[in-house]
């Protein structure tokens, strides 16, 4: 009886790890994430474009999983999302949002730097000093993401944030 | 009664056009509001930020019409709830959400989807009672039943001052026509002082019934009268010598009759021409009323016959002497334009009750004696003695 047991134990202990690899889910919180970078887009007026595409670019460690490349396709300003990730800082001006989860401080503001005034909405991952230039931060708190805003940058580079967003921000820095 | 029947299909539609005027309007009442969170909780909801979200809801508390306002999830899953102040949290169910409305009997509920920009966020339930809305129906129906009451109120005191200037002397009008009709009386008059057209009408009847009267009085004088001589006529004579035995009989008195005949007024009508005969008539008829007093009739009864009615004689003797008088009268000349005319007349003279009791007999008895008369030798007068009968025959 007792080996019996044991015996279905060690079968199913691989399958369930198995079970496990296979359908890993992505991390809730960047779930969100991917969500709030979507809104974020939403809420967000861009000086006028030619192109069809919206290219929104990650900068940095994707943990998204699945999550950042469901965007794809989706509609924002009349334009269709295009995910990517940036190899070269030039390619940054491309982008009209990069999601930044870059570490590295220097690498950080050489980006910033690259990209100037350029209308470009950067949004920086949690775990970046506030001072990297970033338009909106995100943070998880409790089992929410809360995001602060620097409304000073974003007049800058020529973009209008809505009203609705800045309301919901836990912070928001003035021009 | 028929103005309220007729009211009734009118009070009924605008009732029920009213009722459902104020629904469909709380209806879009409650769209609007619905428009108006789902807009405004859109991004607290894309952003799963509850608090915002409630805040967004709790500014229902202005409208006390919302019973409840309920988020959910694109999922279907609930997220927030707002109950009006003092109502129970009830269940939910949720099952094939989409955009609509619902109308029951004891509320209304709008589901809408939120959208950011394009985007759907989740959804947005909102409920009203209708409480409010069927208190104003209830203040309507009052408004309505009131405004009818004083409508129908208007239409009777309208109608009430119709009868009394129209109706009411229209109808006093056809009384009238009726009782001149069945009376044959042509002195009544009904008088209407209103300066309309039934005033008119009044003015009009009466102004043909004084026409009709006077008619009646000539045609009366052309019955009763002699056209030539003025006197009254046979038809006249008879009614009144009727009248005269009648009162003899029931008073005791005495009624004479007197038959005058023209003795020569052949001769001058066929000489001096007809109008000369009239005229002469008419002298005769003048001196005949002349000798007779007032209350005597004097009437013509034939060509050149005269009759006379006299009431309450005291005694023959009377009558002799009056006759006698007249008999002078006639044979004294008559002056005809250039001509003179002799001509003279004889008189019977019969009594009631002394020689008849009937008029009939009266007329008889008078006959007889003015044929004495004149067998007589003319120009003289005879009172009847029941003997001349036998010399008649």
């Amino acid at each position: 009886m007792i080996r019996r047991i044991l015996l279905w134990l060690v079968f199913s202990l691989p399958l369930g790890l198995v079970a496990q690899a296979q359908t890993a889910p992505a991390v809730p919180e960047y779930t969100m994430k991917a969500a709030y970078i979507y809104n974020f887009a939403l809420l967000t007026t861009w000086p006028a474009s030619p192109s069809n595409t919206f290219n929104l670019c990650l900068y940095g460690q994707d943990s998204f999983g699945p999550a950042l490349d469901a965007l794809n396709g989706k509609e924002v300003s009349g334009q269709k999302i295009q995910v990517r990730r940036i190899e070269h800082i030039e390619d940054a001006l491309q982008c009209r949002l990069i999601f930044i989860s870059e570490t590295s401080n220097a690498r950080v503001a050489l980006l910033v730097n690259t990209i100037g005034r350029a209308p470009i909405l950067t949004v920086a991952d949690d775990g970046l000093p506030w001072t990297s230039g970033a338009m909106i931060s995100l943070a998880p708190e409790n089992r929410r993401l809360v995001f602060e805003v620097n409304a000073a940058a974003t007049k800058l580079a020529n973009l209008q944030l809505s009203s609705k967003l800045l309301r919901l921000a836990s912070r928001v820095v003035s021009p | 009664m028929v103005i309220l029947a007729a009211m009734l299909p009118i009070v009924s539609v605008t009732l029920g056009y009213e009722y459902l005027a104020v629904r469909q309007a709380a209806l879009k009442e409650l769209q609007v509001q619905a428009d108006i969170i789902r807009d405004n909780v859109a991004a607290a909801l894309a952003f799963r930020d509850i608090s915002a979200a409630k805040e967004v809801l709790d500014t229902l508390r202005a409208s006390p019409n919302i019973s409840r306002a309920v988020l959910l999830l694109p999922d279907g899953s609930f997220y927030a709830q707002y109950m009006a102040n003092g109502k129970a949290p009830q269940a939910l169910s949720v099952a094939n959400l989409a955009d609509g409305e619902t109308i029951s009997w004891n509320g209304m509920g709008v589901v809408r989807r939120a959208y950011l920009k394009h985007e759907a966020v989740g959804w947005l339930l909102i409920e009203s009672s209708l409480d409010a809305f069927y208190m104003r129906i209830q203040w309507y129906v009052m408004v309505i039943f009131i405004s009818t009451l004083a409508g129908v109120g208007c239409a009777l005191w309208l109608a009430r001052r119709l009868i009394a200037r129209i109706i009411d002397p229209l109808s006093r009008l056809v009384a009238l026509t009726h009782h001149v009709a069945n009376k044959e009386d042509y002195t009544l008059r009904e008088i209407v002082e209103s300066k309309d057209e039934i005033g008119d009408l009044s003015q009009a009847f009466n102004t043909m019934l004084s026409h009709i009267h006077e008619r009646d009085v000539r045609l009366n004088q052309l019955a009763y009268y002699d056209n030539v001589t003025r006197l009254a006529n046979r038809h006249y004579f008879k009614e009144r010598a009727e009248q005269a035995v009648g009162n003899a009989l029931r008073y005791g008195g005495r009624s004479c009759l007197m038959f005058i005949d023209l003795d020569r007024f052949k001769a001058v009508n066929d000489t001096l021409g007809h109008d000369m005969g009239d005229e002469l008539l008419r002298s005769v008829a003048q001196r005949l009323t002349h000798t007779l007093r007032n209350n005597d009739v004097v009437c013509r009864i034939g060509g050149d016959e005269f009759a006379v009615i006299l009431e309450n004689v005291k005694s023959l003797n009377d009558v002799a002497l009056l006759a006698q008088k007249m008999v002078h009268a006639l044979a004294q000349p008559f002056a005809l334009d250039s001509h003179q005319a002799l001509i003279g007349g004889s008189i019977g003279i019969s009594a009631c009750p002394d020689h008849a009791h009937t008029m009939a007999e009266l007329l008889h008895c008078a006959d007889i004696a003015m044929y004495q008369a004149k067998s007589l030798g003319r120009g003289q007068f005879c009172i009847y003695r029941a003997d001349f009968e036998a010399t008649e025959q």
